[in-house]
């Protein structure tokens, strides 16, 4: 792996950590969360660190260059989000429904006490 | 006996007063309640000024969220059975006591009203008929439940099913899955023969175009259905 390559790799890896504990520290993640990211992060950083092991592992699964080992790994984790974030949508949307069930029953009841008055 | 007929109602400002019209007259031992799943017309303003029993959904949750919180309703007011009949005036609510008689008669716990028994009144285009064909097999395969109108809105719940269902109810085009979900879990389905009519006014949630999506997800919802539930066959 290039020097070039490794330091912009380390570049644009050291941007997305400070996004991610930018957004940590204003809240707007919630911890649980972002562990995904920071692992994803860890990995990544570890890529660049040991080039050597990119090339092994290229030449492992059959990969032609480590660059391309490289996205696969990009492309996997954002799958992996994806799926993540699908399956967050999907609890929320229960949540959100059995919210919105209550709220309509409660309303019943208030409207039900105020007449009666 | 307490019964409750459950009325999911989107823009159904045109049939909604015929609907409970009909009710109150014909079977006024039963109590009922329109769902109002926040229609676009005037649908609740219609309920507030008739003084009509009903829900008031802050926001769309389709037919399946929107009947699930009138099974919830039926559980916490302990009612018997709930029924469900469709708001656009399809179904007639005579067929209610028949419907329930049929299910006690049968020790079943879900009775659907089926207008392929008698093969009277309104039968629906051919080609929502195959699709239903399609499906009532698909269902008998999956689970050994025997129903032909699978798609029928028209259904009697007893009391431990208006429980499961106030937990469990599948989001759009739950009919089908329902029946599932019912067998699967060790519940009895039988069909009740109804006559329904066509829609007195306004239109069907399900246009053709919608009616292959609703075919593709509801059989893939059997399907997944009977391949994740827990605990063995019943
Ligand atoms: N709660 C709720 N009910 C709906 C919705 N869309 C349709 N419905 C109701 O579901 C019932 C059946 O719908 P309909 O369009 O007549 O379907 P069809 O009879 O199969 O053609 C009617 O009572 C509608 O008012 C919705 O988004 N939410
Ligand atoms: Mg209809």
């Amino acid at each position: 792996m290039g020097l070039g390559l490794r330091i912009s790799l380390l570049i644009a890896i050291m941007i997305y950590v400070v996004l991610i504990f930018v957004l940590l520290r204003k809240k707007s993640f919630t911890l649980k969360y972002s562990l995904l990211w920071m692992f994803m992060a860890v990995v990544l950083l570890i890529m660049v660190a040991f080039p050597k092991l990119v090339e092994f592992l290229a030449e492992v699964i059959g990969v032609a260059s480590y660059i391309n080992a490289i996205f696969m790994a990009f492309i996997f984790f954002i799958l992996l989000l994806v799926v993540t974030l699908t399956s967050i949508a999907s609890k929320q949307h229960r949540e959100i429904k059995t919210l919105i069930q209550n709220v309509a029953l409660l309303q019943k009841q208030v409207d039900e006490l105020k007449n009666n008055k | 006996m307490k019964v409750l007929i459950i009325i999911p109602a989107y823009n159904e400002s045109e049939n909604i007063e015929r609907v409970i019209a009909d009710i109150e007259q014909n079977c006024p031992q039963y109590d009922y309640i329109v769902i109002n799943d926040c229609s676009t017309d005037n649908t609740a303003q219609i309920c507030e000024e008739n003084n009509y029993n009903y829900l008031d959904l802050c926001c769309n949750l389709g037919i399946g969220g929107g009947v699930q919180s009138g099974y919830i309703y039926a559980h916490r007011n302990n009612y018997d059975y709930a029924v469900q009949i469709d708001g656009d005036g399809q179904h007639d609510p005579q067929y209610i006591s028949q419907m329930i008689e049929i299910l006690e008669k049968e020790n079943a716990d879900m009775a659907v009203g089926s207008r392929f028994i008698t093969k009277e009144g309104f039968q629906s285009s051919g080609m929502r008929r195959f699709g239903i064909n399609f499906l009532s097999t698909l269902i008998r395969m999956v689970c050994g439940a025997n129903v032909k109108d699978v798609t029928s809105g028209f259904r009697v719940a007893n009391r431990k099913y208006i429980e499961f269902f106030s937990k469990e109810y599948a989001d759009d085009y739950p009919e089908p899955e329902a029946i599932v979900a019912v067998t699967l879990h060790g519940g009895k389905v039988v069909e009740a023969p109804v006559v329904m009519r066509e829609r007195e006014g306004g239109v069907s949630s399900i246009s053709p175009f919608k009616s292959i999506y609703y075919m593709i997800k509801v059989s893939l919802a059997i399907l997944l259905y009977r391949i994740t539930y827990k605990g063995g066959k019943k």
